[in-house]
């Protein structure tokens, strides 16, 4: 009721618009903020969980992220659905044939990365799109790895679930995103139940707010919100091709630099082609964590360990990956002394 | 070589792990793994009223966490079963003679936690 809240009220609503448009949403009505990618699939899972019954099925992928396994083994635990588990293949890619042999007259929801952040592959998820709109299957796409790298159009994707973090993309931490098709939003019970989420509260009964708020129980993380926005801006400015451009350069000069470099083996597709900016690696004789440890001391941040995909790290027999990412801000120089960094290690290390 | 942090002495308790390799004749076993890296070991030790009288073991994993089991071995032999009883991280860590930094700690420790967890001891 005084002018700067509307302020920022307008900026948290302003940022929603951007998100709808920047995901090509239909109405911001079906933009939800979360705290980040993992809230998002949970919320999901909490608005679908009356649609599934008990011997229904969900098809996901082994490379998924924890974030996109749990919500749904645990629907496995209290509603007996069954989980369809479709692998990848030695290059880390997943068939649209494999996709149809797993699906079954009762699945109910596919739920996959848009970009493996184990892999560092490209799901071609239009044509997976296709397949799941004509058999009726509910389709969500984590997009965390993807959407700072590629354009994620949600009706290009034929998806009804959407999810991704802020941070993914230059935004702050603690701000995430839900995009969720409003016909199945207007049906959901809400999440979280409290404060900025109802329309009228009665010790008899209670109504809801107008979507999306009625999902966004609770102080909003307006700062969050503008953060990304402001982010988005940022991205919208450079643009997809040039910045596609740029990680093609980077990742194929560190996938050539690798393969000359004896006892590495690089996971993911072979085809550079069906590779975002992911290079997850082993090398024969030194633990990920000691490798990440000499980097580090190189100055050169890389992930190191089984990054949330421990069903899928028990599946190619290994328990760490390392993983060099790559994004607008890298240099030349950078990916000079990550693999000087990787020569090193091995100096010190093998023995 | 001459790494400040991966110093010769890690390095060479890692490349050559003193008491390596598991024999009989011992009265303690003891085994774990860290889930989080994949770190595992087995730890052996024969004891002597109350004393650590030999100690043996295996693992597989990363530089940090074979040379701390290595060294740490090597330190509690000829110590009393209490001290291992007693022991904490810090006894580990100073073993190492580095600043280790928290994300790696749990490799340093992961022989002490073995012994300590497992029940081995009691």
């Amino acid at each position: 009721m005084y002018a700067v809240s509307e302020e920022a009220t307008n900026a948290y609503e302003g940022a929603r618009e951007k998100v709808q448009k920047f995901v090509s949403a239909r109405s911001p009505r079906e933009i939800i903020f979360t705290r980040n990618t993992t809230e998002s699939i949970n919320l999901a899972a909490s608005i679908l969980e009356g649609i599934f019954e008990k011997g229904d099925h969900i098809v996901i992928s082994r490379a998924e992220h924890h974030s996109n396994f749990l919500p749904w083994q645990k629907l496995r635990d209290t509603k007996g659905v069954v989980l369809d588990i479709v692998n990848p293949d030695d290059h880390g890619e997943i068939s649209a044939d494999s996709i149809a042999a797993a699906l079954h007259p009762r699945t109910k929801l596919a739920a996959f990365s848009h970009v493996s952040h184990v892999l560092g592959t490209v799901n071609p998820l239009r044509d997976w799109g296709e397949i799941f709109q004509k058999q009726g299957i509910l389709f969500l796409v984590d997009a965390a790895q993807s959407v700072a790298h590629l354009p994620v159009n949600v009706q290009k994707l034929q998806c009804d679930f959407l999810a991704f973090s802020g941070h993914k993309l230059g935004g702050p931490m603690g701000i995430g995103v839900l995009f969720a098709r409003e016909t199945i939003l207007e049906k959901a019970e809400p999440f979280l139940r409290g404060g900025g989420m109802i329309r009228e509260v009665r010790v008899e009964s209670s109504s809801w707010h107008d979507l999306p708020w009625k999902f966004e129980a609770g102080t909003p993380n307006v700062e969050g919100a503008v953060g990304l926005s402001a982010a988005i801006g940022y991205i919208r400015r450079i643009g997809f091709d040039a910045m596609r451009a740029l990680e093609e350069e980077q990742v194929s000069g560190v996938l050539s630099a690798l393969r000359t470099i004896e006892g590495v083996r690089v996971l993911g597709p072979e085809n550079n082609a069906h590779r975002s900016s992911i290079v997850s690696f082993t090398l024969d004789g030194v633990h990920p964590h000691d490798l990440a440890t000499v980097l580090d001391r190189d100055g050169v941040a890389i992930r190191a360990g089984h990054h949330c995909a421990m069903p899928f790290m028990e599946y190619i027999g290994n328990t760490a990956t390392a993983r060099a990412s790559f994004w607008i801000y890298n240099t030349p120089e950078d990916t000079e002394r990550f693999i000087a960094g990787i020569k090193n290690a091995m100096r010190i290390l093998s023995a | 070589m001459n790494d400040s942090f991966y110093r010769d002495e890690i390095l060479s308790h890692y490349h050559a792990p003193r008491n390596y390799g598991l024999r009989s004749g011992f009265d303690i076993e003891a085994r774990g793994s860290n889930p989080l890296c994949g770190d595992s070991v087995t730890v052996m030790l024969k004891t002597k009223n109350g004393v650590v009288a030999d100690a043996c073991f295996e693992s597989k994993g990363c530089v940090i966490s074979r040379a701390s089991a290595s060294m740490f071995l090597e330190h509690i032999k000829g110590k009393p079963l209490d001290s291992v009883r007693s022991a904490g991280p810090a006894d580990v860590t100073k073993l190492l003679g580095v600043a280790v930094m928290p994300a790696r700690v749990k490799c340093a420790t992961l022989v002490l936690d073995v012994l300590q967890t497992a029940g081995a001891l009691s």
